[in-house]
């Protein structure tokens, strides 16, 4: 990529492109080939939150470790800021389902872990992890070990530790999903005020379709298996948003029906070889 | 009954159903050791065995006091038991040091690295089922009869299962973990020490604690063949004259040692893993 290239795309509206992504791999235990995304095409810009929308296998966790760089498509161009994506970075921040906090480090420790990486002076640091840790509502928790923690208060830490780094992006995998129902709405207005404060790109992957709404101003719809996108829905409501009301209503409506067919599709597809 | 299932829910650690049941248990485990104790006093005063062979209990007593408290040449053993632990637990110490530390190394090494693993394995493989102490003639004959026969022994013994369980530990490190770490943005060589190893401690722990173990049965092998003092030196010079008391002494002595040290390896993991409290 040239100089001019590399300052176009840093001026463009776009953070992530992909271009038709394709993600194929062997399922050992089956001994057969998967294809788990048929060509995705997609752009994401710079402050977009978008929710990924799916039945379970179809590829949403895929796109997902593809764009943070823990897995390589098998075809197609995935790139970030016009760089191809080639391996994981701080850049990008990641929230897993199941928190992946370091079970040996403290709540504070586990948010400067990234900072220590990145060599910042001690006292930087700990302001910093103060300011995280004041901000996600977990003061006086500091010295805590994850396992002495709720669900909730370790996804709290997961998104401190990731917001630590100030990330340009982040890369939400289902993470309120283990969380009951409380605390999920909790975590999700947490997320939008966090994400309003400082607006960057946002995939949230769920197979909620309330919460996709709620959060997204752009919900991508995807097929069963193999992944492919079946449609991309506009939420154009201001937010903080009603899910009582009636445009709220009418997206639900028009998300469900998309969903339905390819949930039976997915679970028909699941009988057929599990029988 | 009752007072036992007030215990089970365990309301207070200190409540004083607690107290009763604690000091109920303690009473319950004293009673099979002290029936082994009676029925060796027996068998020793009742004459069921020669007490040449089996000494009575208070004959082991009374010998173990002058062999540790007695006047040095009173008699061939009086006093000589702190010289002989101390040598033993050097032993210990020193093949057990340089065992955890190779062994954690290579460890490492090998769980981590699939060509590591490939080299190394089939030969750790080879060698592990060879009793540790066939190897004493080449130890011997490396060594002489110096506490480099001892120290081999008891490191190449307690290597093994240091080896083996650091490298199953490190090899079971959760992806998401290491995935979670990348994405923080760690630099590559500070995987292993931030979260490969911590991650594996547990394993490691088992490990040391095994080594600790065999390590205690090599010092006592190598000093009956392999050097002149010692434990293990002073049972086989014992046999020589047919002093089972002071063999009982000696044997009770490294289990009382082995405990110890084993405890202090439990201790040590507690506070290293001291983020697994009440897991």
């Amino acid at each position: 990529m040239t100089m001019a290239a590399a300052t176009t795309a840093q001026n463009s509206p776009i953070r992530i492109r992909v271009r038709d992504l394709v993600k194929r791999f062997v399922d050992i235990a089956r001994q057969e080939e998967v294809i788990a995304i048929d060509g995705m095409s997609l752009d994401l810009g710079r402050e977009e939150f978008l929710t990924v929308l799916g039945p379970s296998g179809c590829g949403k966790t895929t796109l997902l470790n593809i764009i943070a760089g823990f897995d390589q498509p098998t075809g197609g161009d995935v790139t970030l800021d016009g760089e191809p994506i080639r391996k994981p970075g701080p850049d990008r921040g990641v929230v897993f389902q199941e928190y992946a906090l370091f079970p040996w480090l403290t709540v504070a420790q586990n948010i400067e872990f990234g900072l220590r990486e990145r060599g910042m002076a001690r006292q930087e640091r700990q302001a910093r992890v103060q300011q995280q840790i004041a901000s996600v509502g977990l003061s006086g928790f500091e010295q805590r070990y994850p396992q002495e923690l709720s669900g909730g208060m370790r996804q709290r830490v997961a998104l401190a530790r990731v917001l630590a780094n100030d990330p340009k992006t982040l890369l939400l995998d289902e993470p309120f999903a283990a969380l009951d129902a409380q605390t999920r709405t909790i975590m999700q207005e947490e997320l939008l005020s966090t994400w309003g404060t400082a607006p960057r790109t946002a995939i949230f992957i769920t197979h909620n379709i309330e919460e996709a709404i709620l959060l997204g101003d752009r919900i991508v719809v995807m097929t069963a298996r193999p992944g492919r996108i079946k449609e991309i829905v506009d939420v154009k409501l201001p937010r903080p948003r009603d899910v009582t009301s009636h445009e709220f209503n009418d997206i639900r409506r028009r998300v469900a029906t998309l969903l339905e067919d390819e949930v039976k599709t997915a679970f028909a597809a699941t009988r057929a070889a599990s029988g | 009954m009752a007072v036992i299932q007030v215990a089970g829910k365990s309301e207070g650690k200190w409540d004083s159903a607690r107290l009763i049941t604690s000091a109920q248990l303690a009473f319950r485990k004293c009673i099979g050791p002290l029936l082994v104790l009676l029925l060796w006093h027996l068998a020793s005063t009742h004459q069921w065995v020669d007490p040449h062979f089996l000494p009575a209990p208070s004959t082991v007593l009374r010998t173990f006091q002058d062999w540790v408290f007695g006047q040095p040449g009173t008699t061939t053993y009086s006093g000589t038991w702190i010289i002989h632990t101390l040598s033993s637990t050097y032993r210990v110490t020193i093949g057990f040091a340089i065992a955890a530390v190779v062994g954690v190394v290579l460890g490492c090494l090998i769980g981590w690295f699939r060509l590591v693993s490939d080299l190394l394995d089939p030969v750790i493989q080879i060698i592990r089922p060879i009793p540790i102490t066939s190897w004493v003639p080449f130890a011997v004959i490396f060594f002489g009869i110096r506490d480099g026969s001892a120290f081999f022994l008891i490191a190449l013994g307690a290597f093994f299962p240091i080896v083996i369980n650091t490298a199953a530990g490190v090899a079971s490190t959760p992806r998401l973990l290491v995935r979670a770490a990348r994405m923080l943005g760690i630099r590559w060589y500070m995987m292993l020490p931030r979260v490969v190893l911590p991650s594996a401690m547990p394993y490691i722990f088992t490990g040391l604690r095994l080594g600790i173990g065999l390590a205690w049965v090599l010092v006592i092998v190598a000093e009956m063949m392999a050097v002149k003092s010692g434990l293990g030196f002073v049972m086989w010079d014992a046999y020589y004259f047919l002093r089972l008391d002071i063999i009982i002494g000696a044997m009770l002595s490294v289990g009382a040692l082995g405990f110890v040290s084993d405890l202090i390896i439990r201790m040590i993991g507690r506070w290293v893993m001291r983020w697994r409290q009440g897991l």
